[in-house]
Order: structure tokens, then sequence, then C-alpha cells
């Protein structure tokens, strides 16, 4: 486990969703700017806003505070936040804190941008 | 430094650090850079990394109140058996017991609150002691 982190974060808009991918490690000196990416992400109200995960090696509660605060602002105004395809280890933290009963998971973004048609 | 005789416990190392979130990598990377050391799983070393991150996160936005002229002390022995790491600040404290549990229900929307629950859910062992300003965690290498 890397204690020098780096996260890399990039947004694209596909169609009615938007995709933002994560890469690297969502430690908690970086959660800052996660949790403004996710914040800007959503001002253009997407129907789906999509989180890959694939790419994304650690994430600390703050992170996951801000996956929370992005699902709570598109579900104010009728959308959804779903997760795609996250690792073993960041799966199993979405299952202890429960948080996998409101944050849907797909295999690939594709899957999940799909399953809001 | 570690020892390598499991039956002999490991000297504390001490870390005193200003109360930063950018600070508190410095004694995580030298935790890990001796839990590797060590050789300690994967599972453990992400284990160990995220507690520390909840530990240090709690005692800088809680504890000293993200007040930066605040210190944070940190004590740790590591060794092939277990590592032990303790966390302290320099704020009121607060009554862990008191913390309610962020998966329920009516808590599940929450952004924060999760940061004790994954400190229990993936230590060994984790204790509050001097009123809540100090926790020690400890994690067992299996």
């Amino acid at each position: 486990m890397n204690a020098t982190d780096a996260l890399t974060i990039s947004t694209t808009q596909k169609g009615n969703g938007v995709v933002v991918q994560l890469v690297g490690s969502a430690s908690m000196e970086l959660c800052d700017r996660l949790n403004e990416a996710l914040y800007a992400a959503c001002e253009s109200r997407p129907r789906v806003l999509v989180v890959d995960l694939s790419r994304l090696d650690f994430i600390c509660s703050l992170g996951l505070g801000g996956l929370v605060a992005a699902y709570l602002r598109v579900q104010k105004y009728g959308g959804a936040l779903l997760l795609a395809s996250p690792a073993e280890s960041i799966r199993e933290m979405l299952q202890v804190t429960k948080l996998g009963q409101i944050l849907p998971m797909f295999d690939t973004p594709a899957e999940a941008l799909a399953s809001i048609s | 430094m570690a020892s390598s005789d499991p039956n002999k416990a490991a000297a504390f190392h001490e870390i005193d650090i200003p109360s930063t979130l950018d600070a508190a990598k410095k004694p995580e990377r030298e935790i890990l850079r001796h839990i590797e050391l060590c050789g300690y799983s994967e599972e453990a070393s992400f284990a160990i990394k995220l507690a520390l991150e909840e530990a240090m996160t709690n005692a800088v936005k809680h504890g000293n109140g993200n007040d930066a002229n605040k210190r944070i002390k940190v004590r740790y022995a590591v060794d092939p058996a277990r590592a032990v790491i303790i966390v302290r600040d320099e704020g009121g404290g607060f009554c862990h017991q008191s913390v309610p549990d962020p998966t329920r229900p009516d808590r599940l929307t929450l952004p924060t609150g999760r940061g004790i629950m994954l400190m229990r859910a993936y230590m060994d062992e984790v204790k509050f002691e001097a009123d809540g300003t100090e926790v020690c965690l400890v994690k067992l290498n299996r």
C-alpha cells in the first residue's frame, strides 16, 4: 500500500450522463479535490452521474462522504449516481458501510450508463 | 527499528506533527514502510492505512478543530507479529460510545460519521483513552 498518494480525476460527458473517472488513491489530503470535482460534475444536472472506480486503489471516509454528498445532490433533481467497477477492497468498504444499499454498482461505466435509459 | 523476533516487542517510535492532513502523511509513510518491511499482507496494509487516515482525520478535524497551530502526536511500534499505532490530539476529547452507528437507515445518507466505524471494522483492536483525545489501533499480522 503506497503512502505517496496521487489522485487523477477526469470528467467526460456521455450523452445524458457524465462519467467521472478516479485514478490513484483518494487519500485524506486529496479528498477536497475529489469532492470539488463531483460537485462540478453535478452542475450540469446530468441524468446519470457514473463514478468509475476501476483504477482507484484506496478511498477514505472523506471520499466516501464525497460520494454520498454527490448522491444527495443528483437525487435532489431526480438524477442517479452509480458506481462502476470498484476494486475488491473498495467494494468491501461499500459493503461494510452499507453504502452499497444506496450507491448501485455496475461492472463497467457503459453498463451503468445503459441502466438508465 | 522493528524487531525480527516475534516474541520481542518492537520499540515505539514517536512523531510530533502540525495538525494538518498534509503533515499527517509523514507518519503514514513511515508506518507503511515498516509494515512493508515486516511482510504484512496487502489486505493488512490497506486496513492499517485506512484506520490511520481515519484516526488522523478525526484528530485534525474533530479533535483539534482544524487548528493548524495545534499538534498531533503519533506513536507506533511495528513488528512481524503486530502493529500498534497511537494517535493523540490536543482537543477536548469526546465520548466514543455516543457516536451513532453510521449504518443506521436514518444516518446512511449523511456524508460524515464513518471514521470510527471503519477503524473498528478493519483493525483487531481500537481503544479510546485520555477522554477520547487518544486512540490506539492494533493490527495483528495474520
